[in-house]
């Protein structure tokens, strides 16, 4: 049996995927984000309605689209057997309530933007391009001081399918996360293919992997942040 | 028994029209009430309150609800997304009908979706060319000043017969009537164009400013700085809420003159409209025009607190919404390598059997802008496609117009264009759709290029409107708005709609 703190450590490590599952959704279904959207207004600041919103911004959207199967995540099921020495019986998993409490109240926070860009760019990055092997992972306390591209909204939300892709399936991720040069880089995730053929651009491509040749995490957490954060919210 | 219920349901239907009218009646009061400043605030700017708006909270976390009030900023997450849910938002408020002849008063009472079609809040804002010339001096005037040419249009013809103005209301019962009607002398857009319709009527435009643009224009010098009123949040202080208040907008239109015909599918409103004979002398004549497109241009945006070069207080806090009649005339689309053309099926009108800005022979127009290699090329010299027919003082012939269709944010902007169709299918409102709304985030402009194909038409190039518009601060900040003070009165005869006439 695993300790209780690696336990721990795993199930917050789910939350990180479940927020990427939670991005993809509202980037695919176009009336999710909107419904999403028309709440946003009225949950800043406190009060009975704000509170009932909360609620269904979180019971009624942002858990229901956080379940992963994990017939679909070959990385998701290889950590639960890894750190549960039992094999698994979990069909699917979904988000916590605290974390999906988390997400509602700061999206209603006067400084949304710079927290939800840092959440997501933290979920973003540790699910397609960390080790792992360390569940002691350390995310990002703030976002970048420089400047970040900011992708076309088509290229946004294929760079949102694009994460999702690489942290679903084991071999493309380790394939991915093999490469250290920039031109490899550029060239494996250029052919990383999502719905309906598409694929993200070689000046995408090749940003990521700026970053990711220069082991540059924190401008690599800002950048996923803020693009995924702006095609999904 | 029977009896006795319907005496209860009568009572309660009774009670309900009691408090509806009562609670309406405060309203109207709050407005008249000049010591209820906050609350006249709210009424007028249309913000989200409890005495403006009851119930908002409730109804406005629903998708595509069409209602009287709309938030004053962009809040607290601001993405493409929410940009256009403010396109949306914005667009059907501000068409919510004036009530009666007051100026910017919607009538909270009526719901504008059940409005075969409506004189909208904007306009009966002041206009940029009242207040240029100093036309009026309070926000709430009703009365405006015709050109001279048009004075005839007013006066009874003897004293027992009405003014033409009157007989062409009566003729006329299906145009929305309201405080103002519009007085139409501009037909050069700001890029010397003019947008000839496929009846070789040009289009003319008009500039109209909501009541915070309105009180800081009056001040404007025309040497010191531009800097138009900010949106505010909500925000607490001292233990109470403060209400969040109203930024700048102004609204751009412009305006095609109706034949009968096309009275079915638009926006209409009364207008006197002035033009020039061939011998130099204004003309001004009484007609029905057409909303053919429109800007909501909108200080909404106080989070955008500039970039490295560019410091808080110059920073574009401006959103760019444009809107355009879905008839004005066909797009062109994609082909797969992304090469924009023309198909026989896309220039079939969708409204009635014309476009209003399209009327070309299909065989004839392929001869003429379509290259050796069989691609459209619009800038072949022979091809009228989105090429200025004419300028000031020239005879026109008609404009072909033919629409970049928008890349960003396609799936967004249909849903909420299909949500304006369903929820209006009662209104002449559901014949316009979002194009897109501009704005900008730490130096960035999103979505980059954006164009309206009537207020900016015969671009050679993808535009945007804040591109174009940072020019307007070229010599000093001038807040992205082009604006040249304050002019000398113009000449002319005072109407007053309620009183005169």
């Amino acid at each position: 049996m695993p300790n209780i703190t690696d336990t721990e450590k795993l199930l917050s490590f789910r939350d990180q995927f479940c927020c990427i599952q939670l991005i993809v959704a509202m980037v695919s279904d176009n009336e999710l984000q909107i419904t999403t959207s028309s709440i946003y207004p009225g949950i800043s600041g406190e009060g009975d309605n704000q509170s009932k919103l909360k609620a269904k911004l979180k019971d009624l959207y942002y858990l229901p689209n956080s379940v992963i199967k994990l017939s679909e995540s070959s990385v998701l099921h290889d950590l639960i057997d890894r750190y549960f020495d039992e094999p698994s019986k979990l069909s699917s998993v979904v988000m916590s309530d605290d974390f999906a409490s988390l997400l509602v109240n700061v999206t209603g926070s006067s400084d949304a933007e710079p927290r939800l860009k840092l959440m997501l760019g933290n979920a973003n990055y540790r699910c397609a391009f960390s080790n792992t092997d360390n569940l002691d992972f350390v995310e990002q306390t703030k976002l970048a001081d420089q400047d970040v591209t900011i992708l076309s909204s088509s290229e946004q939300g294929k760079l949102a399918l694009l994460v999702h892709a690489i942290a679903s399936d084991k071999a493309v991720r380790d394939d991915v996360n093999a490469c250290t040069e920039r031109s490899e880089i550029v060239t494996i995730l250029t052919s990383i293919k999502f719905v309906n053929a598409q694929h993200i651009s070689t000046q995408t491509a090749g940003i990521i992997g700026d970053y990711l040749s220069c082991n540059d995490a924190n401008g690599l957490t800002t950048f996923l942040g803020t693009n995924t954060y702006k095609a999904s919210w | 028994m029977d009896i006795s219920i319907n005496n209860n349901k009568k009572k309660s239907i009774i009670s309900i029209a009691v408090l509806f009218l009562f609670f309406y009646s405060a309203i109207a009061y709050s407005y008249t009430n000049e010591n209820n400043a906050a609350t006249n605030d709210a009424l007028i700017n249309q913000l989200p309150t409890a005495t403006s708006c009851p119930g908002y909270q409730n109804i406005s976390n629903k998708p595509f609800s069409i209602l009287a009030c709309f938030a004053a900023t962009l809040g607290n997450n601001r993405t493409n997304q929410t940009l256009i849910r403010d396109a949306y938002r914005q667009f059907h408020a501000l068409n919510w009908p004036v009530h009666g002849d007051t100026i910017g008063l919607p009538d909270y009472a009526l719901k504008s979706a059940e409005q075969a079609d409506t004189f909208p809040v904007w306009q009966s804002w002041p206009t940029n060319h009242q207040v240029k010339h100093s036309d009026i001096s309070n926000w709430d005037e009703s009365s405006f000043t015709v050109p001279t040419s048009c004075d005839y249009l007013f006066e009874p013809s003897s004293p027992r017969q009405s003014s033409k103005y009157t007989a062409f209301v009566k003729q006329n019962p299906a145009v929305p009537r309201g405080p103002k009607i519009e007085v139409l002398t501009n037909a050069v857009n700001p890029q010397d164009d003019i947008v000839v319709d496929i009846n070789l009527q040009a289009v003319r435009y008009q500039v109209y400013m909501n009541q915070p643009a309105f009180e800081y224009s009056k001040r404007l010098s025309a040497s010191s700085d531009v800097n138009y009123p900010t949106a505010n949040e909500a925000f607490e202080y001292e233990g109470s809420t403060q209400n969040s208040g109203r930024g700048a907008i102004f609204i751009k239109a412009a305006w095609k003159i109706l034949q009968p015909e096309e009275f079915e599918h638009y926006h209409k409103s009364f207008a006197v409209v002035t033009s020039e004979t061939t011998g130099g002398v204004e003309k001004c004549e009484l007609n029905v025009v057409g909303l053919s497109a429109m800007h909501i241009v909108n200080k909404n945006n106080p989070k955008n607190s500039g970039s490295a070069d560019v410091s808080p207080d110059n920073a574009n806090k401006w959103s760019w919404a444009t809107y355009e009649f879905v008839g004005n005339a066909p797009a062109y689309t994609d082909t797969e390598d992304g090469i924009e053309e023309l198909t026989e099926s896309s220039i079939k009108p969708v409204l009635g059997n014309f476009w209003a800005f399209f009327k070309q022979d299909w065989a004839g127009l392929r001869k003429v802008c379509v290259n050796e290699k069989g691609l459209w090329q619009q800038d072949l010299p022979s091809c009228p496609i989105n090429k200025n027919g004419c300028e000031k003082g020239d005879v026109c012939g008609k404009s072909t117009i033919v629409v970049h269709p928008s890349q960003q944010d396609i799936n967004n902007l249909t849903s909420y264009n299909s949500a304006t169709m369903r929820e209006l299918k009662d209104s002449v409102w559901k014949n316009y759709r979002i194009i897109n709304n501009q704005w900008a985030d730490m130096g960035y402009v999103k979505p980059e290029k954006l164009e309206n194909p009537i207020l900016e038409a015969f671009s050679k190039k993808r535009t945007s409107c804040s591109g174009c518009h940072k020019s307007a601060n070229k010599t000093k900040f001038n807040d992205f708005i082009f604006s040249t003070g304050i002019k000398p009165a113009f000449t002319g005869s005072k109407i007053n709609l309620s009183t005169s006439l």
